[in-house]
C-alpha cells in the first residue's frame, strides 16, 4: 500500500488571515483557516482547503473567550489574543465541547492566564487535562448565566451537536448567538476571504461561500430535521440574534443575517447541501 | 448515592458554587477505605511528580498531595489480555463527571489504551486519555524494546489521541497508521517542548494509510480497518486484529463498569448481563443523534461486523474489556436490542425548545 505523499501531509494546514479583528468595540474575532477537519475529504467532493477554525473574545467588564481555538493554530492565536486583550487578563473561556479544534488550547490558555477559569459542560475535561486544577473547570448547565459586569452570557443546550454535552451561548448585550458547529462554512472557491464577513463580500461571493455549510453531525439523514429546525426557530424567538458566530465562520450580521439563517435552515430541513460528511471510507488527497 | 453527590448549584454560574462540584472530597465521598488508598497510591499528580519536588510540601512516594485539587486515577496498570501479544493499558476513575455515563452511577470506570505486539512490532492502538499516561509510560518502558513502533487510533478525539504526542515524541521512529481525516499531526504536541511552544510533527512522522476496508500484516499481526459499527462522530473507525480476535471499538461497547476500584477491568463470563434499558440509556447518551432517529442500516452494519469476523474480544476505550466468544456474543445480542430501543428515546434537545 503506498504511503500518502509527503507534500499532501505538509499541506495539512493553510492559514490565511486578516485576523485578529475587533469586529465591534467589545467583540474580537480570532483564529484562522485550516484544512484540518475535512482533509483529505471524500473522493467525490472537492477537498476542503479552507475550514475556518474561529474563536471570539467578548471584551466586557470581564473578558470571555468563546472556544479556545484550534490547537494547531496556537502559534498565531497567542499573538492575536495579546493584540486584542491589550494587557487585560482573560477572565473566562467557554468550552463548547471537547473537540480539539474547539477546545484544544485549554491547557495553553489556562497556563497563559493564571486567573482564567474554564466554563461550560466540563465533564470529561479532567481526564484530558489532569494538569488543570479542578476548581478552574466550572460546570454550567442549560440556562445558567455568567455575569461579565456589563452583560450576562447565557449557556444553552445545543440543538445540533456532534459530541454530547455541546453548548451554545447567548450574549444578552450584543444579542449574539454563538452556535459552535452550526453556521460553519467551507470556502474553497476563494482562498482570500478567511478574515472576511459575509456582508463584506460581493453578493455573488457571499452566496458561494454560504452554499457549502459544514454540518459535521452524525445522523442528519436518519433524523427528522424539520422538527429540529422548528426547535431552532423557537430558540430564535427566545433569543433573537443580531449576530451569529460559529467556530467555523466569521460573524454573520447585518441585512445578510436573516437570509443566511433561512438558507441554512432550508438546507438542513431538506438535506440538500453537500454536507461536510466524510465517512473516512474513501479518503482523497489534498491538493 | 445522593449523599455522595454534591453537585454545585450552577444556577447562577457562581464560581464558588460551581467549583464545589469537582471538589476532591465530593469525588471521594462514599468510597471504601481500600478504594481511597488505591486512589492515593496511583494519583496522577503523584505519579508524575518526584517525591519531595521543589515548590511543594514533601510528598510520600506515590502519595497524593493533601492540597492537590487535580484529577486523579487509580490502578494505572498493564493487563495482559493475550500472552505476549495483547495488553490493556489504563487506569480507573470514579464514574463521576463522565459525559457518557448516567450521573447516578455508583462505581468506577476503566479508561483504556491497548498495545499489540509480536517479536518485531509494537502497535499502540488508541493512545488514550491523558490521565492514563502513567500506565502508558510503563508500557513504553516494558513493551517496546527493539520493536518497530506503530500508532493507530479510531477517532480524532481527546479520549483516543490524548497521549499520541507523547508516543511520537518518546518512542523511536514511530509510524502512524492513519485511516481518518484531518491534519492530525497538527492536533498534538511534542512532549519534549513546552506546551506553550509550537513544534509539530508534520514531515517528521511517517504516515501509512489504514483506511476502511483495508488490511495490513505487521509480522504476525493482521489488522483490518472498517467503518465503526455505530458511532458518535462521523469519522470513527473500528479495527480488528485477527491473531487475537480482538475488535477495537472506540467509544462504543464500553457498557460494563466496575463496582469496586480494584475490580478487574475484564469481563469473562455472561453472568450479570445488563438490562437492555441500561445499555439503551448509555448509547443514547453518547450517540445523541440516535434519539428519535431511524437507522436500520447502522444496526445491519453493526451486526455484520460480528458475522464477518471471529471476534473473541471487544476492546473499548472506556468500560471493561469483554473477553471470550460467548461473552462477545451475549453483549452483541444485548447491544443489538439496545440500538433498536435507542431510536425510541425522546430527543431532549428538540423537546427543550419545543
Amino acid at each position: 500500500m503506498p504511503e500518502l505523499p509527503k507534500d499532501a501531509i505538509q499541506k495539512a494546514y493553510i492559514v490565511r488571515g486578516g485576523l485578529p479583528r475587533k469586529v465591534l468595540p467589545d467583540l474580537a474575532w480570532v483564529g484562522g483557516c485550516s484544512n484540518s477537519a475535512g482533509w483529505p475529504g471524500r473522493a467525490n467532493t472537492t477537498p476542503v482547503t479552507h475550514e475556518p477554525c474561529m474563536a471570539y473574545v467578548i471584551l466586557g467588564q470581564k473578558t470571555l473567550m468563546l472556544d479556545t481555538g484550534h490547537y494547531g493554530l496556537w502559534y498565531s492565536l497567542e499573538g492575536q489574543l495579546d493584540a486584542m486583550l491589550q494587557g487585560r487578563p482573560l477572565d473566562y473561556v467557554f468550552l463548547s465541547h471537547p473537540e480539539i479544534p474547539h477546545t484544544g488550547n485549554l491547557g495553553r490558555l489556562l497556563a497563559k492566564y493564571p486567573g482564567c477559569k474554564a466554563i461550560g459542560d466540563v465533564r470529561d475535561y479532567h481526564l484530558f487535562h489532569p494538569e488543570v486544577a479542578l476548581d478552574r473547570l466550572v460546570m454550567a448547565k442549560h440556562g445558567d448565566r455568567l455575569d461579565l459586569g456589563d452583560r450576562e452570557v447565557v449557556f444553552l443546550d445545543a440543538i445540533w451537536k456532534d459530541l454530547s454535552g455541546t453548548m451554545w451561548t447567548w450574549d444578552a448585550k450584543l444579542k449574539m448567538l454563538f452556535t459552535v458547529d452550526l453556521f460553519g462554512y467551507i470556502h474553497h472557491r476563494d482562498e482570500n476571504v478567511c478574515g472576511t464577513m459575509l456582508h463584506e463580500m460581493s453578493p455573488e461571493l457571499a452566496t458561494a461561500v454560504s452554499d457549502r455549510p459544514a454540518l459535521p453531525f452524525t445522523g442528519m439523514r436518519q433524523r427528522d430535521q424539520k422538527a429540529r429546525v422548528a426547535a431552532f426557530r423557537n430558540l430564535l424567538q427566545s433569543y433573537p440574534p443580531e449576530i451569529i458566530t460559529s467556530g467555523h465562520s466569521g460573524p454573520i450580521m447585518g441585512p445578510i443575517l436573516q437570509p443566511t439563517i433561512e438558507k441554512l435552515l432550508h438546507a438542513v430541513a431538506t438535506s440538500g447541501p453537500d454536507f461536510l460528511q466524510s465517512s473516512g471510507a474513501a479518503p482523497r488527497r489534498a491538493g | 448515592m445522593s449523599g455522595r453527590r454534591t453537585r454545585g448549584d450552577a444556577s447562577n454560574a457562581g464560581d464558588a458554587a460551581m467549583t464545589q462540584a469537582l471538589d476532591r472530597r465530593a469525588l471521594l465521598g462514599g468510597a471504601s477505605a481500600a478504594a481511597v488508598m488505591a486512589l492515593l497510591r496511583s494519583s496522577y499528580a503523584a505519579s508524575l511528580a518526584p517525591a519531595g519536588a521543589a515548590g511543594g510540601a514533601t510528598r510520600l512516594p506515590g502519595g497524593l498531595d493533601a492540597a492537590s485539587k487535580r484529577a486523579f486515577s487509580a490502578n494505572q496498570t498493564i493487563t495482559t489480555l493475550v500472552q505476549d501479544r495483547l495488553y490493556r493499558v489504563g487506569c480507573v476513575v470514579r464514574a463521576e463527571r463522565l459525559s457518557w455515563l448516567p450521573a447516578d452511577l455508583d462505581g468506577y470506570e476503566p479508561l483504556n489504551a491497548y498495545v499489540v505486539t509480536d517479536p518485531d512490532h509494537c502497535v499502540f492502538v488508541e493512545p488514550g486519555m491523558r490521565i492514563l499516561l502513567p500506565a502508558l509510560q510503563s508500557a513504553i518502558e516494558t513493551l517496546v524494546g527493539n520493536r518497530k513502533v506503530w500508532v493507530n487510533f479510531t477517532r480524532n478525539e481527546a479520549d483516543c489521541i490524548g497521549n499520541m504526542g507523547y508516543l511520537f515524541g518518546t518512542c523511536p521512529d514511530p509510524t502512524l497508521l492513519f485511516g481518518g481525516a484531518g491534519g492530525i499531526l497538527e492536533w498534538i504536541n511534542d512532549p519534549a517542548v513546552s506546551i506553550l511552544e509550537v513544534r509539530d510533527f508534520l514531515g517528521r512522522i511517517p504516515i501509512v494509510e489504514a483506511k476502511n476496508g483495508t488490511a495490513r500484516e505487521l509480522g504476525a499481526l493482521r489488522f483490518r480497518w472498517m467503518d465503526a459499527g455505530f458511532k458518535q462522530m462521523l469519522i470513527t473507525q473500528w479495527a480488528f486484529e485477527a491473531s487475537t480476535g480482538c475488535l477495537f471499538t472506540s467509544d462504543a461497547m464500553g457498557y460494563r463498569h466496575l463496582a469496586q476500584v480494584d475490580a478487574p477491568p475484564v469481563v469473562e463470563d455472561t453472568r450479570h448481563l445488563l438490562a437492555v434499558e441500561t445499555v439503551t440509556a448509555e448509547i443514547a447518551q453518547r450517540m445523541n443523534w440516535m434519539r428519535e432517529s431511524d437507522y436500520p442500516e447502522v444496526i445491519e452494519r453493526f451486526e455484520s461486523v460480528f458475522r464477518d469476523h471471529d471476534v473473541q474480544m471487544i476492546a473499548p476505550i472506556h468500560g471493561c474489556v469483554l473477553r471470550g466468544r460467548d461473552v462477545v456474543a451475549a453483549h452483541v445480542r444485548l447491544v443489538s436490542k439496545a440500538l433498536r430501543a435507542a431510536s425510541k428515546v425522546a430527543d431532549s434537545e428538540r423537546m427543550r425548545y419545543a
